[in-house]
């Protein structure tokens, strides 16, 4: 009776154990707030071209807003009219001219939908780390200053961030595994004020196998960029009380 | 010489609960691989059937099928891309056939960036697609991790019997 129960203890716990290290971690200064301060709304005009393992790259075009409350809403005009509303909670799909609404909520443990590589090049670097992540090295050299930080191993198996600042924001972030085999790669270019932030006109990511190989890349630029972003623009976004049809995304 | 004998034994009993663990790993991880996961399966199967593209129905239009089909090799390749091999393999390592469990059901999300500019149906495919890949990407390499866990083990047993079994014919010879 008694070994049963330490078993079906011990079970317990393995399965605990595995959720916790397979759970994404919040990033250090992520909560709700991280964000959405006051000023920290902005709009601009994209351009992305993305590309996959040496294929073709694919472009597309049209708005990106960071709303006061921390949501993003991408107002993509070509190839196709469509609309993104991504939070925390949930994703929302809006097709205008089909008058369709594709829409997820987010479980809990799930990864929140993000542009990863736009939202890394908004925040202080050290606030995109996982908690408990801590500091390796940093030196400063020719005007840059060199941050690599070491990564817990709940957070994906652990690694380093290398990370290079200037005066107005960060360089590049590089995120390695523990064998030092790159990941991910995020180049920053010029930045222009926008409110209380200094967004980067230029993006690059890169997106590495296992075994290093880039298997994808994004490389947006932003340009026209605003601290005017309208009220309403969230429900617009979503397609709320316009959109006939609703279906379920599986997420 | 008993209490050589005892220890010996009681290394024995302590172990055996172990290798019956890990025995048991093995065939549930061969079961799991035998049988697959029927709700991933449905996942993967569910597209192309609600177009209406089984064997009794009607031949299908190409740009659809084409792109459906693009969408979900998209999806397969970068879910095989985005999977963390090395934390699923200690996650099997480690956890054994729950860890095995957890990867078919933990389901991993997709890059967002990938669904800019895509139509429903592309969106509705690359996402599935994503998810069945990624779960059995997961699902794989924490069931090589269980065996090699598993394989730790038993060599672990053998070498550990051999040398009680070893200090039991020394201590009787004396």
């Amino acid at each position: 009776m008694v070994t049963t129960s330490r078993r079906a203890a011990a079970a317990g716990a393995a399965l605990a154990l595995a959720f916790v290290a397979l759970r994404p971690v919040p990033a250090r200064g992520e909560p709700d707030g991280a964000l959405s301060a006051a000023g920290t709304a902005f709009g601009a005009r994209f351009r992305l071209s993305m590309a996959s393992a040496g294929g073709a790259p694919e472009r597309s075009e049209g708005s990106l807003f960071l709303l006061p409350d921390g949501r993003i809403c991408v107002r993509v005009e070509r190839p196709i009219r469509q609309d993104l509303l991504l939070s925390r909670e949930r994703i929302v799909i809006h097709y205008p001219e089909r008058s369709l609404i594709l829409t997820a909520d987010v479980r809990k443990g799930q990864v929140p939908p993000m542009l990863d590589s736009v939202v890394a090049g908004l925040g202080e670097a050290s606030r995109l780390l996982p908690a408990n992540s801590t500091l390796a090295s940093r030196a400063v050299e020719a005007g840059l200053l060199r941050t690599r930080w070491n990564l817990p191993a709940v957070a994906d198996g652990g690694g380093t961030v290398d990370v290079t600042e200037k005066g107005e924001g960060v360089v590049s972030f590089e995120l390695r595994g523990t064998d030092g085999v790159v990941k991910r790669r995020y180049d920053f270019g010029p930045r222009q004020r926008v409110g209380r932030l200094r967004v980067p006109t230029t993006v690059r990511g890169d997106y590495r196998d296992p075994k290093g190989a880039v298997s994808r890349t994004e490389e947006w630029t932003l340009d026209g960029l605003t601290a005017e972003v309208a009220p309403t623009l969230a429900r617009d976004c979503s397609g709320e009380g316009t959109a006939s049809r609703r279906e379920v995304l599986p997420w | 010489m008993d209490t050589v004998q005892t220890l010996a034994a009681t290394r024995t009993s302590r172990l055996l609960p172990l290798v019956g663990r890990a025995a048991l790993c093995a065939l549930l991880s061969v079961a799991v691989v035998a049988a697959g996961m029927p709700l991933a399966a449905q996942a993967q199967a569910a597209p192309p059937a609600s177009e209406g593209y089984g064997p009794q129905a009607a031949p299908p239009a190409g740009g659809a099928y084409g792109a459906q089909a693009a969408a979900m090799a998209d999806g397969e390749r970068d879910a095989a891309a985005d999977t963390n091999g090395v934390a699923w393999l200690a996650v099997g390592c480690l956890v054994g056939v729950l860890g095995v469990v957890i990867g078919y059901v933990v389901e991993p999300t997709p890059p967002p960036t990938r669904l800019l500019g895509r139509s429903p149906d592309y969106v509705m495919s690359y996402t599935q697609s994503y998810k069945y890949a990624g779960k059995q990407a997961q699902g794989k390499k924490a069931l090589v991790g269980c065996l090699v866990g598993t394989a730790v083990a038993a060599v672990a047993y053998v070498v550990i019997l051999a040398a009680a079994a070893s200090t039991t014919s020394t201590a009787a010879t004396y």
